[in-house]
């Protein structure tokens, strides 16, 4: 089992948590993510059935809570992987990591704020694991938004700008979040892939939304 | 979404002010279902991850049981009513309950979900 905890602002924590008697009893649950400036966002995971391995996915915005709209807000996927030994988790590898995008370039319809849906998942077969996170990497952040948006938070609004228009004040790509996939390669070469990044390109698909 | 009623208050049990989301479901070569949840409690302002197990097809659920406790992510943003977590006017949470500024329960939960076999 795995969540996100937010017990302290920009040291969130990917948790991880498993059970050996059907759930009677859980491990002290560990910190899972794989980079230390990963403050993670959604996770999910997935077990093969044979129970060999256990397959996490997780968005994690990598920079600070940020309390202006004028920095870039990186968004990453990453994918890790453990080895199962005698009912026992091992230590996550990280598989693959992609490329950040700017959070700042999704949106709700209103365009009052980020929009980024939730749907990480894993899933995975005896053969390979498969996942799906959210990705920004091709949209585009709108600094007329940036501005609108920071201005509908402040008190004084005599100088608030005037609500954008996306297809006049902004790029084309503004707003063009994704959901992005990956899978890992075959079981034949599972034990080796556990020490090597998911290709880069190649084994991911795009979903737009 | 259940609405239960809580008849013991002072034991702690998670009733009438209580709230669950990201709920997710699995079950195991055995036929036992499990279905986790992430719980809230609007009047002690507690979060956790909930387990209930069926063992009959999901005929009956033992009572659930509370096994870690979660605390919620982000800084509250007035204007979209939820907590985000990159910034201001960032990303709020599909999952977590719109609410005012002057509900009393000061975080609303992030979506934590438990997910997982």
């Amino acid at each position: 089992m795995t969540w996100i905890d937010g017990q302290t602002l920009n040291d969130e924590h990917v948790r991880f948590s498993t059970s050996v008697d059907g759930g009677d009893t859980w491990a002290a649950p560990v910190n899972v993510e794989t980079s230390a400036s990963d403050r993670g966002l959604y996770v999910a995971a997935a077990v093969s059935p044979d129970g060999s391995d256990v397959w996490l996915v997780y968005n994690a915005f990598t920079t600070p809570y940020q309390t202006t709209t004028s920095a870039v807000r990186p968004l990453v996927g990453v994918v890790a992987h453990a080895e199962v030994t005698g009912g026992l988790v091992g230590s996550f590898a990280e598989m693959h990591r992609s490329s950040p995008g700017d959070a700042r370039g999704s949106s709700q319809n209103d365009l009052t704020g980020e929009f980024l849906g939730d749907y990480v998942y894993a899933t995975a077969t005896n053969d390979f694991g498969a996942f799906v996170w959210n990705d920004v990497r091709t949209g585009a952040d709108c600094p007329a938004v940036d501005a609108w948006r920071a201005a509908l938070r402040t008190k004084d609004k005599k100088d608030d700008p005037p609500r954008p228009e996306p297809n006049n004040d902004c790029n084309a790509s503004f707003g063009n979040s994704s959901i992005f996939g990956a899978r890992s390669p075959t079981r034949h070469s599972q034990r080796a892939i556990v020490k090597r990044n998911l290709p880069a390109a190649d084994a991911q698909f795009r979903i737009r939304l | 979404v259940v609405v239960e009623k809580n008849t013991d208050a002072a034991s702690g049990n998670w009733g009438l002010a209580s709230g669950a989301t990201g709920c997710t479901m699995r079950t195991d070569s055995g036929g036992t279902v499990y279905l986790f949840w992430h719980g809230f409690n609007m009047n002690t302002k507690e979060e956790g991850i909930f387990l209930s197990r069926s063992f009959d097809g999901g005929a009956t659920f033992e009572n659930r049981r509370r096994l870690f406790v979660v605390h919620p992510t982000g800084v509250f943003d007035p204007v979209l009513g939820r907590n985000t977590m990159d910034g201001i006017a960032g990303h709020a949470p599909t999952s977590q309950p719109r609410r005012a500024s002057t509900s009393p329960m000061a975080h609303p939960p992030d979506r934590a979900a438990p997910t997982g076999s």
